[in-house]
Formats: C-alpha cells, structure tokens, sequence
C-alpha cells in the first residue's frame, strides 16, 4: 500500500470513528427524551380515552333519550297499549330512527322482552328475549348479539309505559372498529380491542389475535385492573396498556389496549442513524479529499526525491529535486541536492580513475603485446649484430634468417595494432529483416571443420515460433562468431556446443552454451571488460565486440557459468531492431 | 278463509276527493312501470328465468291472443276460435275461426295465419289451414290441446310488412324512445272492442323504491308493490291491487350438494320455519302462509299441509345426523330487500335447532335457495308440472294434465315429502295504483296475475 | 267435444241453457252427492274390513249449511256400519276427517283416515256450476233498495212484469218467473252478435203493455213477451229512449251524443217549480242543466256520471250517482232541483258495488239501478225508490 493510500485511511478512519461516536451519544440522548415524552403521551392519550369513552356513553344515552321523544316511538307505545297489538307495520322503524339519530343500534322491545324492531338485526323481530331491565341514565357496557358475531356494545336504555305497558329502547353504538376509529389519538398511538378475550378488533376491523399480548390480557383478566407491558412487535418495541372495561353487572367484558409503538423513537433513531451516516460519509468523503490533499501535500516532495533517486539510479547524475519549501521535507531535498552533486563528482572522480585504469591496462596490454614481438625482434637483432661481429660468414644466412623472423614479428606486431584499429572502427548496426536461425546456422557451419577436429558436437535448439528480426546481419553473425569460437576455445578436449533460440515477447533470446571447464565469478565479472582475456593468446575483444554489437542493437548480454558447469552466453535483442539512438553508452564505453 | 277465494282482485284502500267520473271515459295513456326487462315480445322466443316468463306473459296477453282461452276457474272458452270438436279417433281437432278479426296491421285472420303460428309452437303435432278453421292432428290423444292451446306460447301472431309483430289482442306495439320499455297502442279494430285508453306505456327495469317514487311524483300510474310496502303505499293514497296468490315463496335445497343429502336435516329445516313471524311482519299478512307448492284458492288442498313449527322435532332431527351439520348457504335475490330479510329470519330460525345458515346473493355454491315460482293458474294440474319443471325437480312422476285432483293432490304429496322444496308463501301480484286509475265492472286484474289494462280508464288529470 | 259456445240453432240453445239453470239445484244437489258418495267408495276399496272410523266434517267452502248436511249424509250413508256413534276428536287413532274445500274450478271433498302412523288422503271434486242464478239476498239497504236480481253476467237492465222479470245482458234477452223465493228462467232469446261491441256495454229495455223494445249499441230491438217471448232485431244506430230527443250512443264509445250538446253519459228530465229542466251529465264530469230551449243554465260538479228521473207523490228527483273517490262502493243520492241549486231530498245510499246502469223505469216512478259487487264478482239489480213517507 503506498504511503499516500495509507495516510488517506487513517485520515479517513479517524474521520469516521468521530462521526459515529457522535451519531450514538446523539441517539442515546434522543432515545431517552423520547421515551420520557412517550410515556408522558400515553399517559394523556389514556386520559383522552376515557374521556372520549364518557362523551361516548353521554352521547349514547342522550341520542336514546331523543328516540324515546320521537312521535312513532309513542305511537309503537300507545300500540303496545291495545289488546292486541299490531307490531307489522313498525319492523323498519329501529332502523330509521337510528339511522336519523345516528346510532348504530337501537332495538325495540316490549314488556315481555319480544322484540318489535331492530336495527342492527331486522330479521330477529318477534324474538323473545330477558327485559332488558330499568331503564339507565346512562349508558353502560354490554355484549350484543349480531347476525354475524357479538360485539361489544355501549348502549343506553329508556322506558316508556302508556296504559301499563311498557316499551323499551335499547340504543347505542357498538364498540368496535368505527369506535376505535373515531378515537382522535396522537400518531404512534394505536388502540384495540380485546372483545371477548379471544378476538381482536383494530380501528381498522377484526384482527387475528396476537399472542404475544396473552400474558398481558390474562394479567388483567385475573386481577381486575390496568396494567402495562413491553411486548416486541416486529423490529419495534411497543408499550401497552391494558384497561379492563366492565359491564352493569360488574363483569368484565372486554379488555381496552392502547399501544404505543415507539414508530417515533425507532424513527428518530433511525434517523439519526440515517444522518450519521450521511454526515459521516461526507466527513469520510472531505476527510478522504483532505486526506488525498495532505497525503499529496506531504508526499509530493518525497515522490520528486524518489523521482530523482530514480534518475540517479538510472545514470541520470545530473538529477535534481526542485523544492523550495522551508521544513524538513525542504531540508530533505536539500540534502538529496547534496548528496547527488556530491554523488557526481565522486562518479566523475571514478570515472576518471577507471579512464586511468583502462588506460594502464591498454597500456599494459599494448606493452604486452608490443612487448612479445620486440624481444624476438631484439634477439634476432642482437643475433644479427653478434654474427657479423663474430661469424662474418655466415652473417648472411644468420641475416636472412633474421630478417626473415624480423619481418614475421613485425607481421605480428602490425596484426596487434590492426585488431586494435579494428574494434576501434567498430560499424553502426544497419538493420535488416534477418532470419536469426538461417544467419547461426550459416555461422555454425564455418566451424563444422574446426568443431569436428576438436570432438565438438554442435546443437541447435531454435524457437519455431521467431521467425525474423530487425537486427544487423554482419554485426550479428561477427557476435555470434566470437561466441562460438570462444565455446570451441572452451572446449580443447570436445563437448557440446549448443546454440539456443527464444522469443519472449518483443526480446529474442540468444544462447551460446557449450560444456566446458566455465568460469569463475571473477571471471564472469571481469569477461566483458576490453583486452581481458584468459587465453594465452587472445586479445580480450572478442567479447567486448560482442557486447558492443549487443549494445548497439539495444540488447544486452549475460553469461551464466560455474566451474565445471559450462557456460553459456546469453544475447537478449528486441525483435523489432535496435533503437534509433543507441550509441550513448558505446561511446561513453572506455 | 270462506268466500276469500272469490274476492275481487281490485281493492280500494283510500278516498280521492274531487274524482266525480264513475262512467269509463276513452282516452289517455296509462303508465306502468315493472322491475323485469322483457325486450322481445315473439312468441317464439321465451326467457328461462321463472319470473321473467311470468312478465312476459302478462305483456304478451295485451297484444296477442288464442285460438283459446281460460276463464277464471280454468275453464277452456272461445278466443279467437269460437268453437272447436275433436274427431271421433280422439287425434284430431278442429278450431273454427271467429270471423271478422284483423291482426293490428289490418290483415284478416285466416286458418293459414292461425296454421303459420301455431306450426312453430305444438312440436310433433300436424297443423294444417281447414275451411274456417284450423285443424290439428296429434300423434297420441290429447284431451289437453285446447287448454295447451290457451298458453300464452300459442298466441296467434304474424310479422306484419314493417317487420313488428301484429296480434289480434286490445293493444298493438309502437316503438319506445328510450330505455327499456314497451308502448302500446290501443287497437281500435279490437272485435271485442276498442280499449278505452289510446295506448300504454311500460317502462321496464325500475327497482321498486324508483316505482313507487314515480306513483308519488305522477309519472306512473301502476306500479309493482312489494308486500312490506303496501301499507305505506295506501296510507300514501294509492290504490292497491292484488291477484289471487300467484307466487310461491319457497326454499330449493339443491340435491347435487353433499350438504342437503340427509333428508332428515332437510326436514328439520322445513320444520325451523317460523312463517307466521315472517308473514304477519316482513309480508304484512300479505298472501298466505303455506306448506304446499299450489295454492288454496288453486288446488283447494293446500290445507292438507298445515304449517307446523316443530323446533323440538327439529332439533331430534338435528341430534339424529351422523356427523355434525355443516354451514349451509342459503341465496336469495340480491336486488331485493324483502327476500334478503326473509332470508336472515330463515337463518335465525335455523339457528335455533342448531342449523348454520349463512345467507348469501350469490346463487352459485349455495346449498340452499330463496326462489319465488310464478304459480301459473287456474289450473292445478298445468300449474304442478310447470312448476316443478321450472324449479328444475324430477317430473317423472307428474300426471299429464289434464289431470284429476287426486292425481295432482298425490303427486304434491310425495314432492313435499321430499323436502327439497319447502313451501313458505303464497304472494299475490301486488300493484299500487294512481287513483286516476279506474275499473269497475271488469277486473283489471286477473286471477292469475294477469293484466287486464283494456278494461281500465284514467281520470282526466284535472279532476 | 263441443266448446262453450257453439252454433246450435238459437231455438236449441235457448232451451238447452233454459233447462240448464232451471235445473241448477237439482243438479248440483246430486252432484254433491255423487261427489261425496264416490269419495266414501274410495276410502272403502282402500281400507280394511274392520277398519272403523269417527268423522269430522269441516267446510272450508262457500257452500251454505244445507249443502253441507247434503255431502254429510251422503257421505255417511255410503259409509254406513263404519262409522262410531262416539263424537270423534282428532286424537283418536281412526280418525276419518271430511273437507269440503274448493278451488277456482269447483268444489273439492278431501278426506284424511289416520289409522296408527300411516295416513292417506282421498280426493273427489266437482265443477262449479257455470250459469248461477238465485234469488237476491236481503240487504241492509232495504228501505229504498229493492233487490231485484242478480248473476254473474253483466246485466244492461231489468224490468219487472208482475212476478215475471224481463232481464236485457249483453247477450241475451231473459224472461224470468218467481217460483218460490227464487227467480227461474223462463225463456231466452239470444241476442245477434253486433259488430259494434264496446267495453263499457249500454242496453236499455223498454216495455210497452206487453211489448218491448231493446236499444243496444249498433242495434235496436222489437219484441213481445206475451204469449211468448220473441223478438226481432234491427242493426243500425236508433234514438235512445233518454229524455232527450234525438241522442243515441255514439259508434265505439259508451256516451250519448246529439247534435248541438256535449257528449253525456246520461240524462234525466225534472222539473222545479213548474219549470222543466234537462239534466246531462257531461264527459268531463260536469251536470249540465239545461232549459226547455236546451240552454244551459247551471252547471252541477258534484255529480256522478249516471243520472235519472223519478216523478214521486212528493215531487221530481233525481237520482244521482255521487263521486266515489277509490272507493269500489257507489253512492246514490236523490236531489231536487229548486232555483236552478241541487238540494239533497235524501241521505245518500251506499251501494255493495260500482253502477253500471241507472235508468228511470218506463213509468219514471222509479228507477234500476245495477252493480257490480266487487266482493262476489256478480251484477246486481235492484229497484230504487224514494220513499216520500220518511
């Protein structure tokens, strides 16, 4: 992970740690207020209730009280009052005057509990039923039977005797959904109905039962009093408050409950929750941009120092990190400035020295090598001298003889210098489309007639998939040369010469193998260097021409080798030839 | 019950001051309004509804008529023949035109017309255009024809050059403007005489709160009156007619169902009733209550049936079923109020032997149904097989009218004791009438329900 | 088979349903019997040998007491030596319940034996006689109301000839005789079928000495009663005998018309303080008086359709019909015409049903008046009087 990258998270992470432990000790707060004011809430939602119930009740016995005033209603009494009374023609009556007295139930009864009319159940008239009793100030709570079930009812009852008969005009309204729905509750305040203990009315209609509410109702059916539970609805957490509510004999009938759902608190949680995350995403977010800003603030003067380590690294001596700020990273740049200058001259300095060494070693090599031919050369001369002073007669045949190993040395000596010349004169690669495999073939069969003198056995092993390359035919085939023969050198008691092709990609691999004594480290370390050699009689530049050709055609070349392991010569070339510029490093070469 | 069966069918229930007319006056048209829609008049196309059937009856009396007709006690009487013989063999008979009667669109009444009308109604029997008459062959004996003859099915009738249908009856049909309805003019060449109103004017498809609210505003004269209503409906000024109970109020307790296959649930059903509740409140103590498919003043036996509430018989019944009785679900007519309260009282009175009835409007799945069956009078025997054929019930056993009481008395015995019908009412027509509307020495109304509208005459408005 | 009415010979019909009423009695008394006794020999060709029974005989019909007792002897004769002597109650084991019911088409006997669980029920019937005629039966409205005859048919009028009665239907001429304290047909004489038939049928009978004269729509009559019945007939509009020269029924309709008057349903001639007035009452439910010159000269809205003329020791009345409102029961009520006002000389009678004719007798001191008794479905004529004694 990059120092930038890795700044930016923890700036980040720090950012959102913060953000969170706030958004929680908001919400911790929150939560209890509300729970405070919930509690507050239903407290007076309970109290509303009741009132609601006794302006319910009120309201019944008044809309019965104002039946009872009706004309029809004395009429039905005066017909109750004959011998023998006629009900036919009243069976709808109940049903109008509810519906113009807003009540949704209102039975017609005579003395004997046989029903005249019913609104809420037209089809029971004539049934006889218990007398409903004396008729009540004010409305209470009862069970009515329907068609379809039994609700629970709070009804009024008025009574009217004309001529010794009584009538009696039950009326109310049934205490179910169209109550509860008529209930004016705060949001979040959900009030039911536990009817007859096994169903459950909604201000929505009939609900299938909740069990998790049993323990509640039974708690409240057996001691006869309001209680409140905390029961689990879902994802939320619901306060209920159980009320019993009692008919006129002191039965309880139904158990009134009003939950409050805590929909609000689970809300504003939620949306604290909610903000939180909003808030924290966007203090992530800045808290990333602030962080990419000050990673990049910090970092960029130590990218420019790894830039220009980089440019030191690769050769580029004259680097130089331009910044100019005035802290440590300043400073750092400073001393980066310093050290690369100081880095330069020391590089210069060992340039030079290695200039100077080169030089010595030229010289030593030259010295070498115009050393062996001069002494033959003195010694002839010296022979010659010492002949004519001493065998004047034979000075001639001793002259020619010298004359003849003169010349021969300074054949030799004009053949040193010319291999000097010539790797001095070493040509720009000119490339052309070559067939690498037909140019090691051609090359490998310029030996054939050595390698079979010497027990060689020369393989090939070429990639079928490299077909041609960009390269310099002459250059190549003169590397290649200088490879095999070095094998063949390697090889004084036979061996195997192996010649190895390979494309990886855009590079083309070159191997020269063969199954000699190999080299030293040393060896291998000191191989490339120009005039070295461990031949007794090599110049040392076959494998710098090798390397220069390689270098020239933007490849490189590598030797692998052990003792007694062989050794192989590597040449890496790209297959589409070498670089337009290339010549930098052969020329900065000693 | 002595003489009720004779009692006229018009039945005045209020005074209108200010009418001073007693003499029947020509003129005007008279405006009724019925729940049924009946678009085609052709005889030859008839609806399968029960009561539909029953309607366009009524209507197609107005316009056509038969070789032969029924009198009130359902007795054959010359129609359009004025008499008839039945050839020594028993298979043939010949019905003698009455002369001088034009169809409505002026042509003449011919054997050939009377050949082309009935050729497409008596199916197996050979119709052939006589000398003045009109003789048919029959493959068996038929001592019935002529009071086959007097169904309204074998109205006589020709497609008159303007494509309408022309009858020989009091009316003649005209085009209707809009809506469901029927306008009829009166046929001035009438051979029994011209109707003393111009034309009728039927408007079909109105509920009956909407006829009522149309007696009361004026734009109806007769409208359709339910039994819970007729009370109202005098007290409101209006006339009230009734036929002789004409429609029977029964439970159809489907046989395919798995859940009436016990007889003994069936019979405690029928036992659960509590009918006089229902007549004396729901039905106003209009019609009867009854235990029989035919009426008293029809068959003269329905007594033989007393309606019994045996609540302590039902529920031994009840107890006796093998596994627990299962809901049932009783249909009635959803448009109508009345058959839906009737229903919830059968269900309450189910209830009480331990039968759970739920009522339902949808005829489909029901177990139990609410049918009113037109009882097409006067004739017990025609009226038993119509009957159970229109409720759909085995008619095997059925004698052929014509038919002796005995037979017909037999043959209602053993369908009651099925108890898959479960007589409850016997209901008149009811009709509720503006007090412009007058008859007097003929009924408007006959027997059977049927509408006598060319004996009726309006009030002129300004009286 | 021969339909109801068929193309016999008049002679042949007349005497064919002259015999048929006249035996009415007698053949509905033996058909009860015979109805009664085939109903006993059904209930013995099912039961057993030893099989005894306790009657209860129940009417449900319309039949009268003593054609109960008829169908019960009857009964109880064929099942003679099966019956207990002991007052049956339905409780016991072999009770045989007798009912006399009926139906639109005649009467029906039912009988029910119960014996152990099995019951079985026995039907006989017979049809109702077609053509009823007895004697009117003493109504409550007898001071000024005689009855005078009744049937089932519409009756145009009535004319009484000592103990003979003279009855005009729209199908036939009626000569009845009292016999007892019913009427019996006489003789009949069948009217031709007038191509002119109206629903609201009108005829008028007139009788001179022994000689009569008939007026119907599109025909008119002349005939005799004496030594027999007999008549020709004439098709053709006439003159009506109303009090008004010159009015006749107009073709297809049921009212009066005459040249330079409004049509009318009737007329009556009264006079008032030696002035003679025209009455006719109008289509549009108006009584228009008219002078001699046939000048109107008042106008009465209080009247029915029907009027006429009755010239009693006490003076001119008329006889009108009242408006009867929805009701199916008219009113008749007797005025004087006094300066041109219509006083009432008497308190209004309630008839049993609606008029259908009301004409001054040939004597004018009197007038028929028939109604249709919507409870019975029958025409009903009475003689109506004023009684200047009360």
């Amino acid at each position: 992970m990059r120092f930038r990258t890795r700044l930016a998270a923890l700036v980040a992470l720090a950012v959102s740690v913060t953000v969170t432990l706030v958004t929680l000790a908001v919400s911790t707060l929150a939560r209890r207020t509300f729970e405070r004011l919930d509690e507050q809430r239903t407290a007076t939602s309970m109290a509303q209730f009741r009132r609601e119930f006794e302006r319910s009740a009120e309201d019944v016995a008044r809309r019965v009280e104002s039946v009872s005033q009706e004309d029809i209603v004395t009429r039905i009494a005066v017909e109750l009052s004959r011998p023998q009374p006629d009900y036919s023609t009243y069976l709808h009556e109940a049903g109008m005057l509810a519906r113009s007295h807003g009540l949704e139930l209102l039975e017609l009864m005579d003395q004997d509990g046989r029903l005249i009319s019913s609104a809420e159940w037209p089809a029971r008239f004539g049934y006889k039923a218990a007398t409903p009793g004396a008729g009540t100030a004010r409305a209470f709570l009862t069970e009515k039977e329907l068609p379809e079930q039994t609700v629970l009812a709070l009804v009024a009852i008025r009574e009217m005797s004309v001529g010794g008969k009584r009538l009696y005009i039950t009326g109310g309204r049934s205490l179910g959904s169209s109550f509860l729905a008529s209930l004016t509750l705060p949001p979040d305040l959900h009030v039911l109905l536990y009817s007859d203990f096994t169903s459950l009315v909604t201000p929505e209609g009939a609900s299938p039962r909740l069990p998790e509410l049993d323990p509640l109702i039974e708690r409240v059916r057996s001691d006869g009093v309001e209680a409140t539970d905390r029961i689990r609805s879902g994802d939320v957490d619901e306060t209920v408050h159980a009320i019993p509510l009692f008919g006129r004999d002191g039965k309880m009938l139904a158990v009134f409950l009003v939950t409050s759902a805590h929909h609000e608190l689970a809300r504003l949680v939620r949306d604290i929750g909610l903000a939180g995350a909003v808030v924290g995403g966007i203090g992530v977010l800045l808290g990333a941009l602030l962080s990419a800003w000050m990673a990049a603030w910090v970092t960029r003067p130590v990218e420019r120092l790894a830039v220009g380590a980089r440019e030191i690294g690769h050769g580029q001596w004259d680097a130089k990190v331009d910044i100019s700020r005035k802290d440590e990273i300043g400073e750092l740049a400073d001393a980066f400035n310093k050290m690369t200058a100081r880095l330069r001259d020391q590089r210069d300095r060992l340039v030079q020295a290695e200039r100077v060494a080169a030089w010595r070693e030229l010289a030593r090599r030259l010295a070498h090598e115009l050393k062996n031919p001069l002494f033959p050369l003195q010694i002839t001369v010296e022979n010659m001298r010492r002949a004519k002073e001493s065998a004047p007669a034979e000075f001639d045949e001793v002259f020619d003889e010298g004359a003849r190993t003169l010349l021969a040395e300074l054949s030799d000596l004009k053949a040193v210098i010319a291999r000097f010349s010539d790797f001095a004169k070493m040509p720009h690669p000119r490339p052309e489309t070559t067939d690498l495999h037909e140019l090691a073939g051609k090359t490998l069969k310029l030996f054939e007639a050595q390698m079979a003198g010497g027990r060689i056995n020369a393989v090939t092993d070429f990639d079928p998939s490299l077909r041609t390359m960009r390269c310099d035919t002459g250059l190549i085939g003169r590397a290649l040369q200088n490879l095999i023969l070095n094998a063949i050198d390697a090889m004084p008691s036979g061996g195997t010469l192996t010649v190895r092709t390979r494309r990886e990609g855009e590079v083309v691999r070159l191997d020269v193998a063969d199954t000699g004594a190999g080299l030293s480290k040393e060896e291998c370390a000191r191989l490339f260097t120009p005039y070295y050699t461990s031949k007794p009689h090599g110049t040392g530049l076959g494998l710098a021409i090798v390397q220069s050709v390689v270098s020239d055609h933007g490849g490189r070349v590598s030797v692998e080798s052990a003792p007694g392991a062989g050794t192989t010569f590597r040449i890496e070339l790209p297959v589409q030839g070498p670089p337009q510029e290339g010549t930098a490093e052969r020329n900065d070469s000693p | 019950m002595k003489h009720t069966c004779f009692r006229l069918i018009v039945v005045a229930s209020s005074l209108a001051a200010g009418i001073v007319e007693c003499r029947p006056h020509y003129g005007g048209t008279l405006r009724v309004e019925m729940r049924t829609i009946i678009r085609d008049l052709s005889p030859a196309d008839w609806p399968a509804a029960p009561v539909e059937s029953a309607s366009k009856d009524r209507l197609m009396k107005l316009v056509f008529e038969r070789l032969v007709e029924l009198d009130d006690a359902g007795t054959p009487q010359p129609g359009l023949a004025f008499t008839w013989t039945q050839d020594p063999d028993g298979l043939g008979w010949r019905f003698y035109l009455r002369p001088n009667v034009r169809f409505h669109d002026g042509s003449e009444l011919t054997p050939a017309s009377g050949v082309e009308s009935l050729a497409g109604t008596l199916r197996g029997c050979e119709v052939m255009a006589g000398d003045g008459s009109v003789l048919i062959r029959t493959p068996q004996p038929r001592p019935d024809l002529p009071l086959e003859l007097a169904s309204t099915r074998h109205s006589i009738w020709r497609r008159a050059p303007d494509g309408r249908l022309a009858g020989t009856g009091p009316f003649r049909t005209s085009g209707c403007s809009s809506g469901p309805c029927l306008q009829l003019v009166a046929n001035a060449d009438c051979w029994r005489g011209r109707p003393f109103l111009d034309g009728v004017s039927i408007q079909m498809g109105r509920s009956l709160r909407d006829q009522m609210l149309d007696l009361e505003l004026g734009k109806a004269e007769i409208v359709e009156v339910a039994p819970d209503a007729v009370r109202l409906a005098a007290q409101r000024g209006a006339r009230i007619w009734r036929s002789m109970p004409n429609v029977l109020v029964a439970l159809l307790l489907d046989a395919a169902r798995p859940s009436t296959q016990d007889r003994r649930l069936r019979e405690a059903v029928a036992l659960a009733m509590d009918r006089s509740s229902v007549h004396n409140v729901l039905l106003q103590n209009q019609g009867e209550i009854t235990c029989a498919v035919l009426p008293q003043w029809m068959s003269g036996f329905a007594f033989l049936h007393p309606p019994a509430q045996n609540l302590d018989r039902a529920r031994q019944l009840v107890a006796s079923l093998a596994s627990p009785v299962p809901p049932l679900t009783l249909a009635c007519d959803s448009s109508d109020p009345l058959a839906q309260l009737i229903a919830d009282r059968i269900a309450l009175d189910a209830h009480e032997v331990g039968i759970t009835i739920h009522t339902s409007t949808l005829r489909s799945g029901a177990d139990v149904s609410l049918v009113q069956l037109p009882t097409p009078g006067p004739r017990p025997d025609v009226a038993l097989v119509e009957m159970v054929r229109a409720l759909g019930l085995n008619d095997e056993k059925l004698p052929a009218p014509p038919a002796g009481l005995r037979a017909v008395q037999a043959a209602e015995s053993l369908l009651l004791g099925d108890y898959r019908i479960i007589p409850l009412f016997h209901l008149p027509a009811l009709y509720a009438s503006s007090t412009r509307v007058r008859s007097w020495n003929t009924r408007g109304l006959a027997v059977d329900g049927t509408w006598r509208f060319e004996d009726l005459w309006l009030e002129s408005e300004e009286n | 088979m021969i339909g109801q009415r068929t193309s016999r010979p008049r002679w042949a019909l007349t005497l064919a349903i002259a015999l048929s009423v006249a035996g009415t009695l007698m053949a509905e008394e033996s058909a009860l019997q015979r109805c009664a006794m085939e109903l006993a020999r059904q209930i013995l060709q099912q039961a057993a040998e030893t099989e005894r029974w306790t009657l209860t005989v129940t009417n449900m019909s319309s039949l009268g007491e003593a054609d109960v007792r008829v169908v019960r002897e009857a009964f109880e004769a064929e099942l003679r030596g099966r019956l207990t002597t002991h007052d049956g109650e339905s409780a016991l084991p072999s009770a045989l319940r007798l009912a006399i019911s009926e139906n639109m088409m005649g009467f029906v006997l039912i009988a029910q034996t119960q014996t152990d669980e099995a019951g079985r029920t026995y039907v006989s019937e017979w049809p109702r006689t077609q053509r009823e005629s007895s004697p009117a039966a003493p109504l409550r409205l007898a001071l000024n109301l005689h009855p005078l005859f009744r049937q089932s048919y519409p009756i145009l009028d009535v004319v009484p000839i000592g103990e003979r009665l003279l009855v005009l239907d729209p199908a036939n001429v009626s000569l009845y005789k009292r016999k007892e304290d019913r009427w019996e047909i006489g003789q009949l004489l069948p009217l031709p079928q007038s191509a002119a038939l109206i629903r609201d049928p009108r005829g008028r009978l007139i009788i001179e000495g022994s000689s009569f004269r008939v007026y119907l729509p599109g025909q008119h009559c002349a005939g005799t009663v004496d030594p027999s019945l007999g008549m020709d007939c004439i098709a053709g509009d006439a003159d009506w005998p109303l009090d008004i020269d010159g009015a006749g029924l107009a073709p297809g309709r049921n009212f009066f018309e005459r040249e330079n008057l409004p049509p009318f349903y009737s007329g009556a001639r009264t006079s008032s303080a030696g002035q003679s007035f025209l009455i006719l009452a109008g289509q549009e439910g108006t009584a228009h008086i008219l002078d001699r010159t046939l000048k109107r000269v008042a106008a009465f809205h209080a009247w029915g359709d029907d009027v006429a003329g009755i010239k009693t020791s006490c003076g001119e009345q008329v006889v009108v019909t009242l408006p009867r409102g929805a009701s199916d029961y008219d009113t008749v009520q007797a005025f004087e015409i006094p300066d041109l006002r219509a006083v009432a000389v008497t308190s209004p009678i309630k008839l049993p049903g609606v008029v259908t004719a009301l004409w001054s007798t040939t004597t004018r001191d009197n007038a028929v008046v028939v109604v249709f008794d919507v409870d019975t479905g029958t025409y009903e004529a009475y003689m109506l009087s004023v009684d200047c004694g009360r």
